[in-house]
């Protein structure tokens, strides 16, 4: 994004003018007046700003229209703010107490930030640690002691990093995030344990049980609770060996036409904002079929699973036929940092950093090269530093298809 | 004998942004802008309603920052100072038009609406809260609070205690300014996680609306879909947004806003005048900025703005008549086919940004006035209902937890938590924990009191989400960033004096006067739960 002019175009010499006339390509600015320049410069800002505001995203059209409401002026004027704040100093780079902290940010990313003292991480490498590692426990319906996860996944990370984008294995789980230190001899030294967090789900639920309740309207809520679900993966546990037995009703046709209506809003492209979960998995959404995701990793014997209009009833007899899917995808990060006060480029393109001049960013990783030049100059244009990443994906192997898209397989 | 029901529901909310420390800052007029192009339209609309006898039924959210704000009489006086120096310019605008007709003829159009506004202004002596109470009061209106400071709480949801004091601050807040208690909560970008359904009955809320997948992702399957609220275990009712009408109006590119005929929003008389003409109505410093005062419309859905004619509000009126019989049939058509699948009545939620309709799109308050009288007189399909009635005369629903999720983009916390913003939770997440901390303490005297106070005023203002929003979207950031940095640095300057046993009483006077909103705080809605 270009830097915006400082001082009104009308107070500006025409060499300044002209300099800004360049960073927005009006050409021929050389012949211009003064006023033509700044009729020129102008058009040219108004026109990159209203066409910023229209992206043909339409998802993010409620977002835009929401932020005209923040809309007073283009660019960004000097404003002198009378500084209550002159003696506070500035925003502490760390507390000096460990801590990680993990934040839901969708059903497939989390993402988790922490600060960890150096004497802590000094004092752990001194008793062997040698690999800075984030642990991601899921903790669903377990009271955490460190060791009773129902699953664990382990992410290496870089000495330097305080934050990273964790992928989520399931959806619709509670997660909590360990940093810790790897041994040699495969040991975990805990750092910094997260609070336990919840992640959304991203399809619709497959546990059918209508319960209706009359509520008076003028009831005081206070305190109370109305009814507690008893979740079916936690009912067979109950009933061991005998199969799905909690359902009190069945999946009916107006289950299911109802999520096929809004299912059709979403293929017609009515929505201005959700119901996506994630774009790369579910070309538009993943509303049909019941395949239990939440429950994957327990035995689900005795179940027909294709279609919501089966009878989830203990006596079914078990379908002869299946479907089966998967999705995979990747995702590019790269990150580092420099002096706040540094312009950097990536791959030419000039980018923002952090206050405290760091950068971070990720993309989608589609097959082919990317090649990463980032360069950093110092405010005083005289130094400078550099480095080049070249990143190549194949997919030799591609055998998948998504959930909307599976087919019945008899064997 | 109606087959459903229709609930429309506005979202009134602006960011508390009050600075009596400087002399012109660009952000207060956000407010200013509102306040003329929807607010006021809006209760200029529920007072011709009224007035023809139409028992309408709307459902709004007004937050705690935007009601602190429209009460606050700095604020009301900046305002006042504000209208008439843009009614000043009207009436230049008289002048330089005299020898163009059409010029002339929006010219006195636009010096006609302003005064409108001021009459209205001056009807409730300055306090527009006091019309919407009015309305609420006499029935019409269902006005439901917000966060405190319209924090993002699933990103908050480690730390309860915080998630709490957002709620209670804003029920507390609403029953000053509205004289009862709140029954309906607008939660922040409709954001919902697990878990909040319980504190939202204990605070004494009734009912809140999540997006779409909120309710349709619920566990158990809801059997109607969006298109009945769900009760929460804890007896809380969950509305879902309906997509079909959501779609209709948002969209710039399909939607009814982005239609031709209607004004243009970014050509402003600010950026289009002689500069020496319109210094005095920009900023100080001479940097051009909106007016309000615009004579185009849109003209093509792809022009440039150089291809702008003007515009004319007749043929405008008449466009957004029709649009709203286009909704209105398309509303009938939806409630009778969902009728036949669910065999019951069907309520399709409408929820949007209130700024959306006259601010953005200036002719939805006209828009929204067709649509109430049409539903009202041309047909029985649906009746408009708003959500407190809705749950009168309809307290048997469902029982099901509702899915975390929001209305943002791609339905969860992305906008919230990405490279352009996520570097602000360690801090508010760190603020957090040292007020709950501080929280614990009683105050040895008047002064710690009024300290510990501020520095739950300091956390709430650091938590609005509109910081982390403002920031992804890239305009006026500069600002969202100040605001976060100053807030959590003026926090830590009192948790540092605190822990040392002092108040700087002429600091903290300073403070108190320029955050001055929650007069009525106590800081131990921050104690441990």
């Amino acid at each position: 994004m270009s830097r915006r002019p400082q001082l009104p175009l009308e107070e500006m010499t025409l060499r300044q003018l002209r300099l800004v006339a360049q960073q927005y390509q009006i050409s021929r600015y050389s012949r211009m007046t003064k006023i033509e320049l700044i009729d020129s410069i102008q058009d040219a800002m108004r026109i990159a700003e209203a066409k910023q505001s229209f992206s043909r995203n339409p998802m993010e059209a409620q977002e835009q229209v929401e932020s005209t409401k923040y809309r007073v002026g283009l660019g960004e004027p000097i404003v002198e703010l009378d500084d209550v704040d002159a003696d506070l100093g500035d925003l502490p780079g760390g507390y000096g107490e460990s801590r990680i902290v993990l934040l839901p940010r969708d059903p497939q990313w989390g993402y988790a930030y922490w600060d960890i003292s150096n004497e802590h991480k000094d004092h752990l490498r001194w008793q062997g640690g040698r690999q800075l590692v984030l642990r991601l426990y899921d903790v669903t319906d377990v009271y955490f002691d460190g060791f009773n996860a129902q699953n664990m996944n382990e992410y290496p990370c870089d000495e330097v990093a305080r934050e990273w984008y964790i992928p989520i294995p399931i959806s619709d789980r509670n997660y909590v995030i360990d940093i810790g230190y790897k041994t040699e001899s495969g040991n975990f030294l805990v750092l910094a344990r997260s609070a336990s967090v919840e992640i959304p789900p991203v399809y619709p639920s497959d546990w059918v049980d209508d319960r209706f309740l009359t509520i008076p309207f003028d009831m005081d809520l206070r305190g109370k609770t109305f009814t507690s679900f008893v979740p079916p993966s936690k009912q067979r546990a109950a009933f061991e060996g005998v199969g799905f037995g909690g359902a009190a009703t069945v999946v009916t046709g107006t289950h299911q036409s109802l999520l096929d209506y809004m299912a059709a809003q979403v293929a017609v492209g009515a929505n201005p904002g959700s119901l996506f979960g994630s774009q790369q998995m579910v070309s538009g959404m993943g509303l049909v079929g019941a395949v239990p995701t939440s429950y994957s990793g327990i035995g689900l014997s005795g179940i027909g699973f294709m279609g919501a209009s089966e009878s989830f009833s203990v006596s079914a007899v078990p379908v002869r036929a299946r479907s089966f899917w998967l999705v995979a995808d990747a995702e590019l990060i790269v990150y580092g940092a420099t002096e706040p006060t540094a312009s950097v480029t990536i791959a030419g393109k000039p980018i923002k950093l952090n206050p405290d001049g760091t950068f971070r960013f990720q993309y989608h990783f589609p097959d082919g090269f990317i090649g990463q030049p980032i360069v950093a100059v110092a405010d005083d244009g005289e130094q400078s530093r550099s480095i080049t990443m070249n990143f190549l994906r194949d997919t030799p192997v591609r055998n998948t298809n998504t959930k909307e898209e599976m087919v019945l397989e008899t064997y | 004998m109606a087959l459903g029901y229709l609930a429309l529901v506005l979202h009134a909310h602006l960011p508390f942004v009050r600075h009596p420390e400087s002399d012109y800052v660009l952000e207060e007029e956000w407010l200013f802008e509102a306040i003329i192009e929807t607010y006021i339209p809006l209760i200029n609309m529920f007072e011709g309603l009224e007035a023809d006898g139409i028992n309408f039924k709307l459902t709004m959210s007004m937050t705690p920052p935007l009601v602190a704000m429209l009460q606050d009489h700095y604020l009301q006086e900046k305002f006042d100072e504000h209208l008439t120096l843009t009614q000043e310019l009207a009436e230049k605008e008289l002048d330089r038009t005299s020898t163009h007709g059409h010029l002339h003829y929006l010219a006195e159009y636009n010096a006609q609406c302003l005064e409108t506004v001021r009459e209205t202004f001056e009807r409730y002596d300055g306090n527009i809260v006091r019309a919407f109470k009015k309305y609420q009061d006499s029935g019409n209106l269902d006005i439901l609070t917000c966060g405190a400071t319209h924090g993002y709480l699933p990103l908050m949801q480690m730390y309860p205690e915080a998630v709490w004091a957002q709620l209670k601050v804003a029920v507390d807040s609403y029953g000053e300014a509205f004289g009862r208690a709140p029954r309906g909560i607008w939660l922040p970008e409709c954001a919902y996680y697990s878990g909040l359904e319980r504190m939202l009955a204990d605070v004494g809320l009734r009912y809140f609306i999540t997006d779409a997948h909120g309710i349709l992702y619920a566990t158990p399957r809801p059997r109607y879909g969006a298109y009945a609220p769900i009760f929460t275990p804890t007896g809380v009712a969950a509305f879902g947004r309906d997509y079909e009408s959501s779609q209709q109006v948002w969209s710039s590119e399909v939607g009814y806003p982005g239609d031709p005929v209607y004004r243009e929003f970014y050509k402003d008389l600010g950026y289009e005048a002689e500069y020496e003409y319109i210094k005095p109505y920009i900023i100080p410093n001479g940097t051009r900025k909106n007016t309000g005062i615009k004579y185009h419309k849109i003209t093509s859905r792809t022009g440039g703005l150089d291809q702008k004619d003007l515009y004319d509000p007749y043929w405008a009126r008449e466009k957004a008549a029709d649009h709203a019989s286009n909704f209105m049939f398309n509303r009938q058509r939806q409630v009778e086919y969902l009728h036949g699948v669910m065999g019951r009545e069907p309520i399709v939620v409408s929820p949007y940004d209130a700024e959306l309709f006259g601010h953005w799109w200036y002719e939805g308050p006209w828009f929204i006035d067709y649509l109430i009288r049409k539903s009202h007189y041309d047909q029985g399909v649906y009746q408009m209902t708003n959500l407190a009635d809705y749950l009168q005369h309809n307290p048997t629903q469902q029982v099901a937890n509702p899915a975390q999720s929001s209305w943002g983009a791609k339905g969860f916390h992305e906008f919230w938590l990405n490279d352009t913003n996520s570097w602000v939770y360690p801090y508010l997440h760190k603020t957090t924990e040292r007020m709950i901390e501080l929280s614990k303490r009683e105050p040895v005297d008047e002064k710690e009191w009024r300290a510990l106070n501020q520095a739950a005023r300091e956390v709430l203002l650091a938590q609005s989400s509109d910081w982390a929003f403002i920031m992804r979207t890239g305009t006026m950031v500069p600002y969202a960033i100040r605001r976060t940095r100053s807030h959590v640095l003026r926090f830590n300057k009192i948790w540092e004096d605190m822990n040392q046993g002092k108040v700087d009483t002429e600091w903290l006077e300073k403070v108190e006067y320029i955050d001055n909103i929650f007069p009525e705080i106590d800081y131990r809605c921050y104690r441990p739960l």
